[in-house]
């Protein structure tokens, strides 16, 4: 049922939507992919939290990315809390539970969203 | 003759168990070299990058504080908590 870009345009008054920029999935100094160097995009894993910012800055931007984007600390606390590398939906509903949980990605990335979309459209 | 033939059958089997001998020893470097490769090209393996998966629907959401990506502000998930639902999309530029 469409991207998150569509999705967060559709809901965004319904509900609070936030990127969580976490640990680099493919960095060029780690499990580098030709995929990324072919789309020019060349990243090393960021070794403090400013430079980690940095990129979450470009990446939320080249990536045109309209949600606000938040970025977890060099400690990987909430990656660490929600498993979520290397990307992963969630939704939390009013009460604070975790009411949707997607698979993780890259596979579970797109069901995230068609779940995501499910759940939203019955509020 | 008898002899000859005996010797010679054994020497054709040397050199056939030698050739098999050689085939599984550049097999054996082929594969221990293409995995070498594939471990220079793509460097560690990602699962050992994976957290252990510990949550379910239903249960409570771990809260945390993060700053937002230009630093002018930061956002805690309990403060929508009796407001608004939230979604959460975690990922990197990679």
């Amino acid at each position: 049922m469409g991207s998150l870009e569509q999705l967060y345009d559709r809901y965004k008054g319904k509900a609070e939507f936030f990127m969580i920029y976490i640990k680099e999935a493919h960095p060029s100094d780690g499990w580098a992919m030709p995929a990324n160097e072919r789309e020019g995009i060349s990243v090393q894993d960021p070794k403090t939290y400013d430079a980690r910012v940095k990129i979450a800055e470009k990446a939320c931007s080249v990536l045109h990315i309209k949600l606000p984007c938040l970025v977890d600390g060099m400690d990987n606390g909430v990656n660490k809390a929600y498993a979520a590398w290397p990307d992963r939906v969630y939704v939390v509903d009013r009460e604070g539970k975790i009411a949707v949980k997607a698979g993780p990605g890259p596979g579970g990335f797109g069901q995230g969203v068609e779940q995501t979309h499910e759940w939203l459209s019955k509020l | 003759m008898r002899f000859k033939a005996a010797s010679l059958l054994k020497s054709t089997g040397m050199i056939a168990m030698k050739t098999s001998l050689g085939v599984l020893l550049t097999l054996t470097l082929l594969v221990v070299g293409h995995a070498a490769l594939a471990q220079q090209r793509f460097g560690r393996q990602p699962r050992d990058l994976r957290m252990p998966d510990t949550l379910n629907v239903g249960d409570a959401a771990p809260d945390f504080k993060l700053k937002a990506k230009d630093g002018s502000s930061e956002v805690r998930l309990s403060t929508f908590k009796g407001r608004r639902p939230v979604v959460l999309v975690f990922g990197s530029f990679t």
